[in-house]
């Protein structure tokens, strides 16, 4: 705000400009807003009203002056942590997966689009071409015939290039009755010149998409064969106000339809997210008819925890896995980081500083380059360790001995893990330990040389108590972090070696849960199980935030 | 300290410094590692752990920079025959038995003396057609003759043919198979392309996390300097609840993260899936962590400049930025610093928003290297040692600066 716009005039346009821009930003967004909640999205428009309609009223109103400064990170924060949470937990409850993408409406309209070939409908057809590069439409059903007025025709290249080609490629076009000269012969009547085949193949696409009218309200026709147009009923009509039953009874429902083949009704299970054909006594009969949708499916996908084995199993499994994994790396890192930062601290020793550079480059080095480094090190047949290992350890097995298999043993993988992990981590709580190291006073440490204490009892009674107080509720956040130490698993070893146990889910012996999560949701080859996928984050969000609380709690206490 | 030692400190010394170096050997094994790697040959572990000057190569850090290698591969059963034309002239031809890519060519009459002037700019061109039994018959009889030539025209003759797989020219040159060159074949130049654009992988990655970095300065210390100095409504509460939501491991959300900018990309696309705009976008939710750092800061220095600044008339906003911000530099490179680490990092999210190879960051695209079925050992080391190192050097200068604000409660990945 610089000093002109103090002066009257330069405040008012000010103001006026101010306003216009908040009318533009309300109008815009109540445009999409409303757009998007005509597309059946809820919870988008809901998140988009509540931040732009705090902002405004943030920055048009002048008692909230302070709340502007807080309102972009708030904003962020609610928009990409806080709504995705939300979301998760709310696909939890949900039957959301690799078979059930889509809205109950978007099935509907995918049913909606489906035809059927109605019996005596086949028109033959033959592609003429008119004058300036033109072409019409010959059709010949029996002693009658149609032709098209000429038509500019769209190559396959041209239609399939953009969308909106393609749009334009779609429309209908009326048939006019032509009538063959009464000195041809019907049979044997040549309407002009054939186009080739070649010229039929290349504007095939756009042929496709087109629909014939025949005329006096005969029947839509669109293209079947290379030969042939044909008439086609759509399969399927919304009875939206409900559909009277034999028995007298109505079934009514929003997305109800009727098979316009069969005559039978069509209407969407919400329990199993299919739709289903219906029997004479309105209950579900038959198969499910994919496309699946998405429904609320109540505590399903956390009951399947308790209920379904070859969940609960490699769950528990890798629970467990997951707690000794944080709880040993937090162990492993903080006695190397402590012995370390004791070490380096320790005024008698020289070269003190170039040991600390040192020994801090395995947290300098950007931590993915590390963990994909260790893959390739510890690889089983390539990798250098084993070349290593082979060298020391060789001559304990028979020759050809081709060193541990680091990814497809279950012991080594975990062992393999947890030492990359301690040497990724430990540069950390050395870090940490030595800023906290500088605050214990000096004559604690001549006091008890006084009485002829030596170096353990120093660390055992002044150092480690000192030092683990403060320490406590960082202990806690790198509990935390590595409880969901997601890209460590994910660069090294995805996982693997698979569970063979289990047949419903991904599940690896090195999978911590945050990576089983990942993994349930978005592997392929047993499903990408959103819903299931969102139980667990729902679980662990549970965890971690009561570790968080912990930590809080912890960290006030400290101060 | 003033503390008399005892005798055995010069143990406890030497001990000490053997740990150190014992353990120092143990860190550095893998960094080292890596460093030989990317200078060895092929990329497989064959034998030697560290590369010597006999087995050890530049070209996997050409291909890391993104230049193309030219290999030169042996035509098996590929055979040079010389022609005399009978003007003093003379007619190479080369074939192969039948199968492979590589057919027969002949060139056009040249003298011997000429072949010096051959070079990989100046080729023989080929003939065309030739009929090998007319030419059978007039092959050099003396097989020095034919040494002789075949020595001048080694590492020289590169004959061109278009290339049977399209455009461009496949061109193939004459070089000594054994060491003490008696015996010559034709070998077939290969360009090797670099696997993958691993310097726009590290643009992009240098690009996104200085934006992400610079946005992230922009939002937290505002928000630092209302929660440090300016009084309202739910303070604490968003304070707290900041800091525990930040804990959530945003893996867990991704469905509902992709889901996000799937929509938001279909009404401002440059936001959208697969943009730079749409990653940097979804880092502004991480900040609560660097808004604590921030405000721990401000929280330090002194109210009173910015209350006599507000009594000479300044206005929040300009006691902010021009008192308290040139005051907070240091801290300001602190956040800096992690945020733009934390960001070049980031692996779950990017790898789920970003699709086109062209678009990847490091953190993402290096994965590909190590595919079981495509396994770019060598060529990932030296991609790993050029990309980590400038990272590696940023926050060994910035260490320093750093341990505050780590232990103001940071955590690293």
């Amino acid at each position: 705000m610089d000093q002109s716009r103090k002066k009257s005039g330069d405040g008012h346009m000010w103001g006026i400009v101010k306003w216009l821009i908040v009318a533009v930003v309300v109008i815009v967004n109540l445009y999409a807003d409303i757009k998007m909640y005509a597309n059946g999205d809820i919870a988008y428009p809901l998140l988009d009203i509540i931040l732009v309609g705090a902002g405004v009223v943030i920055f048009t109103n002048k008692r909230l002056y302070a709340h502007r400064y807080a309102f972009p990170s708030v904003a962020g924060m609610t928009a990409f942590i806080i709504f995705p949470l939300v979301y998760t937990v709310w696909i939890a409850f949900t039957n959301y997966s690799g078979d059930h993408v889509m809205t109950v409406e978007s099935a509907m309209n995918y049913h909606l689009q489906k035809n059927y070939k109605v019996e005596g409908g086949d028109y033959d057809f033959k592609l003429l071409k008119e004058a300036g590069g033109k072409y019409s439409l010959f059709l010949s059903q029996g002693d009658k015939f149609y032709k098209t007025a000429a038509l500019d025709l769209m190559t396959n290249k041209q239609y399939s290039a953009s969308a909106e080609a393609k749009k334009k490629a779609t429309k209908e076009i009326a048939l006019q009755e032509f009538t063959i000269p009464s000195d041809q012969d019907a049979q044997n009547f040549n309407p002009g010149t054939v186009a080739t085949p070649k010229e039929l193949m290349e504007h095939r696409m756009f042929l496709r998409s087109l629909t014939l009218v025949v005329p006096s309200a005969g029947p839509k026709l669109s293209m079947s064969t290379m030969q042939r147009f044909s008439a086609e009923k759509p399969k399927f009509t919304l009875e939206k106000y409900g559909h009277n039953m034999k028995n007298g009874t109505v079934v009514k429902d929003k997305y109800l339809l009727l098979d316009n083949e069969t005559g039978k009704l069509f209407k969407p299970n919400m329990e199993t997210g299919f739709y289903q054909y219906l029997d004479d006594n309105g209950q579900f009969t038959g198969d499910p008819v994919a496309p699946g949708f998405k429904v609320y499916i109540g505590w399903d996908n956390f009951s399947k925890f308790l209920s379904n084995p070859s969940v609960r199993f490699p769950f528990l499994k890798i629970f467990i896995w997951t707690v000794v994994f944080a709880a040993f790396t937090v162990a492993s890192t903080l006695a190397i980081g402590m012995v370390l930062a004791c070490l380096v601290q320790w005024p008698f020793l020289r070269f003190r500083s170039i040991y600390r550079m040192l020994l801090v480059l395995p947290y300098a080095v950007p931590s993915f380059i590390s963990i994909l480094v260790f893959k390739g090190l510890f690889n089983q047949n390539f990798g250098e360790i084993n070349v290593v290992m082979k060298g020391l350890f060789g001559w304990m097995f028979e020759a050809g001995w081709p060193g541990p298999d680091w990814f497809t043993n279950p012991t080594y993988a975990k062992v393999m893990i947890l030492l990359v992990n301690a040497w990724l981590g430990y540069p950390y709580m050395m870090i940490l330990c030595m800023g906290l190291l500088k605050s214990i006073p000096d004559d604690l440490y001549e006091a008890s040389a006084m009485d002829g204490a030596g170096p353990w009892t120093n660390f055992k009674n002044i150092t480690f108590p000192l030092l683990i107080k403060p320490l406590t509720p960082l202990l806690i956040a790198s509990f935390a972090f590595n409880f969901n130490n997601f890209v460590l698993i994910q660069l090294l070893t995805n996982g693997g070696p698979d569970m063979i146990d289990t047949t419903e889910v991904p599940a690896g012996h090195t999978d911590l849960l945050v990576s089983f999560t990942y993994r349930i949701a978005f592997e392929g080859g047993k499903g990408n199980d959103y819903g299931l996928a969102a139980a667990i984050a729902t679980l662990i969000f549970l965890l971690v935030g009561a570790i968080a609380l912990l930590q809080l709690k912890l960290t006030k206490q400290k101060n | 300290m003033a503390i008399v030692q005892s005798k055995n400190i010069v143990y406890r010394k030497a001990g000490a410094h053997a740990f150190m170096i014992a353990f120092l050997a143990l860190i550095m094994f893998p960094l080292l590692m890596v460093v030989a790697i990317s200078f060895r040959v092929g990329n497989y572990s064959v034998g030697d752990l560290i590369p010597t000057p006999a087995n050890s190569t530049l070209d996997h850090w050409k291909l890391a920079l993104g230049i193309s290698l030219t290999q030169m591969s042996r035509q098996s059963g590929a055979d040079l025959h010389f022609i005399d034309d009978g003007n003093g002239k003379v007619i190479i031809y080369a074939s192969e038995n039948g199968k492979g890519s590589f057919s027969a060519f002949s060139t056009s009459a040249f003298t011997p003396s000429e072949a010096a002037k051959l070079s990989p700019d100046n080729p023989i061109v080929i003939n065309g057609q030739y009929n090998p039994e007319e030419y059978d018959a007039s092959r050099f009889k003396s097989n020095n003759e034919a040494l002789d030539l075949e020595k001048q025209l080694s590492k020289k003759l590169v004959v061109e043919i278009p290339s049977t797989g399209g455009q461009g020219k496949d061109r193939y040159i004459i070089d000594a198979v054994n060491r003490d060159s008696t015996q010559f074949g034709v070998y077939k130049e290969l360009t090797i392309k670099p696997p993958f654009p691993v310097l726009t992988w590290l643009w992009n990655s240098i690009k996104v996390a200085l934006i992400t970095a610079f946005l992230i300065i922009c939002l937290s210390t505002t928000s630092a300097y209302a929660f440090a100095r300016l009084r309202f409504k739910g303070k604490g509460f968003i304070l707290n609840s900041m800091l525990i939501f930040q804990m959530f491991p945003s893996v867990l959300a991704l469905v509902a993260i992709y889901a996000l900018f799937d929509k938001i990309g279909q009404y401002v696309p440059w936001l959208g899936l697969n943009t730079h705009g749409g990653l940097i976008l979804s880092y502004m939710g991480g900040i609560a962590l660097h808004i604590w750092t921030v405000k721990g800061y401000f929280e330090t220095i002194d109210g009173s400049l910015e209350e006599a600044a507000a009594i000479d008339g300044a206005t929040p906003w300009q006691a902010f930025y021009m008192i308290l911000l040139p005051l907070s530099v240091p801290i300001l490179a602190v956040v800096f610093i992690l945020a733009f680490i934390g960001t070049i990092t980031e692996v779950p999210v990017a790898s789920v928003l970003l699709m086109d190879v062209d678009k990847l960051t490091l953190a993402v695209g290096s994965q590909q290297y190590l595919y079981p079925q495509n396994y770019l050992w060598g060529d990932f080391a030296a991609a790993a040692v050029m990309s980590g190192l400038p990272i590696t050097i940023v926050f060994l200068a910035a260490q320093r600066y750093l341990v505050g604000g780590l232990t103001a409660g940071g955590v690293k990945g």
